[in-house]
């Protein structure tokens, strides 16, 4: 095995295999390795298939012995979510309800990433039916952090985001409904994109919510984000709903200097409560920021407990549409966390409902308004606190699940609520080794600013380099 | 006015969704609608009757310009 290869990024390797310095099949042998010894501990995957993916590395390496050209992720193993559909395979959606559902599509996201090269290495864990932020999942297991097996990697695309961190894969896709992209990306110390609302398509990919589904990458460095974001982005007839905007050159805003773009600090909510590591970071990373030329301006944040509120009104209503065939014919398949937080929507009336989906576009152009009429690039914690231990937020159905849920997520689903594009990176560690992360969060569609910024970020700083000791090998 | 209590969860689900809740899970969904309520009410009274969802699409669209 080789930690050398495994701690390249995502571009570096891509690179490489273009270049012949090494060859796909290597990359994907040293991979697949590395999942085999680290599984037992992190249990990252749902399912794992390395003969296809080496078969398909080898294909690539042959093309490139050809001359042809290949695409930007040629030979590059990826692993994702297992909630992207793939034609005549099984997509379990983290749930026992949908353990044997064959798709008989495939995602749009995930054939442009397979058009642009990229393998196949598996479906990784995740919450079950993409509901809950801690990264727990009473059927296929609890994923673990791969900085410490004990605690959280967050949720719900807690495959993902340990998988990336223990670099088993150059990155992974998830979903983020409510922080479900940027929460695991925080526990497990990577970078999670999430793209404006209808930047990428959510063809074929298990719904939780219609209104906030957001699909994106996680990855070690901003720049790999921006190279699988301009992968996947861009109109899809498939999904009406995505947007036909022309796709930035996100990897091309990477390198750009930061200086003067003004940084919004919150003068409320977003410092409330934070975990002493977490405000650490926050202080040291705006100081970079400083550095780099940037102007730190105070903004006003609106109020958030309505925000949160109409989030849940329209989450629950939602996914409670998606679910009450089931949950009425096979209710005792869920976990009852994921059956309660369904169950809510069935008792939502529908007047409700349309309030809330009414008074977003208000609320958040108002948001807009207030914030980036001060600011370029809002930046808030990802999370209040590191990644607690599984068994501290193990909490069920119990009384105190929604305090616990809004602790984790209260810092991202709003923005989700706000359909805005949102960056997180980390940006420190806790005494006891555990990752500190950021978002930075911009206008619709400002991706390239943010990479330009979180890539600037990078530069300085060597944070995302950092190896978890078990990946360290 | 905020009359969801046990009571109405528990009836709710048997009639119109055919689910026979118990009772702790019938507490545990009334706490959660109880505490949306009256935010999301008091929400409600910024709606302009002239407004609809699609409105969001039109923010995203136009919500780049600096």
């Amino acid at each position: 095995m080789s930690r050398e290869l495994a701690e390249l990024s995502l571009i570096e390797v891509a690179d490489r295999i273009a270049r012949r310095d090494v060859s796909a099949a290597e990359v994907t042998r040293n991979a697949i390795a590395r999942i085999e010894r680290l599984e037992p501990t992190l249990n990252a995957f749902i399912s794992f298939e390395p003969e296809a993916a080496l078969a398909k590395a080898e294909r690539v390496d042959a093309a490139i012995g050809r001359g042809e050209t290949v695409g930007p992720l040629a030979g590059v193993p990826l692993a994702h979510k297992d909630m992207y559909y793939r034609a005549g395979k099984v997509t379990t959606s983290g749930s026992k309800i949908s353990k044997g559902f064959v798709a008989d599509h495939n995602s749009t996201a995930l054939a442009r990433l397979q058009a642009a090269g990229a393998l196949y290495l598996g479906g990784l864990n995740m919450s079950e039916f993409v509901t809950g932020p801690t990264g727990h999942n009473l059927h296929y297991g609890d994923c673990h952090n791969p900085w410490n097996p004990d605690h959280a990697p967050g949720g719900s695309s807690s495959g993902s985001g340990a998988a990336t961190a223990a670099r088993l894969v150059y990155g992974a896709m998830g979903s983020d409904t409510g922080g479900s992209i940027r929460i695991p990306a925080g526990m497990c110390g990577v970078v999670g994109l999430k793209p404006t609302q209808t930047r990428v398509t959510r063809y074929g990919v298990t719904p939780l919510c219609f209104s906030f589904d957001c699909c994106g990458p996680l990855t070690r460095t901003v720049r790999d984000a921006a190279r699988m974001l301009g992968v996947i982005a861009g109109h899809d007839p498939n999904d009406p709903t995505s947007s036909r905007r022309p796709v930035d050159d996100y990897e091309a805003a990477c390198g750009r200097e930061a200086r003067g773009l003004r940084i919004g600090v919150p003068t409320s909510h977003y410092n409330d409560d934070l975990d002493p590591a977490v405000a650490a970071m926050m202080d040291a990373s705006r100081k970079t920021f400083t550095n780099l030329g940037c102007e730190l301006v105070e903004v006003d944040m609106p109020d958030h407990d309505t925000i949160n509120t109409l989030w849940n009104v329209i989450l629950s209503s939602e996914a409670a549409t998606i679910h009450r065939r089931w949950l009425r014919d096979r209710r005792d398949d869920y976990a009852p966390q994921v059956r309660r937080r369904l169950e809510v929507g069935l008792f939502q009336p529908a007047t409700r409902y349309i309030e809330a989906l009414t008074l977003r576009a208000g609320i958040a152009q108002a948001f807009v308004d207030e914030v980036f009429g001060a600011c370029d690039v809002l930046h808030i914690p990802t999370m209040p606190m590191p990644a607690p231990r599984l068994d501290d937020i193990a909490v069920g159905d119990d009384d105190d699940m929604p305090a616990v849920i809004l602790r984790v997520s209260g810092m991202t689903r709003p923005i989700n609520f706000l359909g805005l594009p949102s960056l997180s990176l980390p940006g420190g560690f806790s005494e006891t080794g555990l990752p500190a992360c950021f978002q930075l969060v911009g206008r619709p569609f400002a991706e390239a600013t943010l990479c330009r910024l979180g890539d600037a970020f990078q530069q300085a700083t060597d944070w995302h380099t950092r190896l978890p000791a078990l990946a360290d090998f | 006015m905020n009359t969801i209590d046990d009571d109405f969860v528990r009836n709710l689900a048997h009639r119109w969704h055919g689910l026979a809740l118990s009772d702790a899970e019938a507490a545990g969904i009334r706490a959660i609608l109880a505490a949306h309520e009256p935010i999301a009410e008091a929400a409600a009274a910024a709606m302009r009757f002239d407004t609809e969802p699609s409105g969001f699409v039109g923010f995203l669209e136009g919500g780049d310009k600096a």
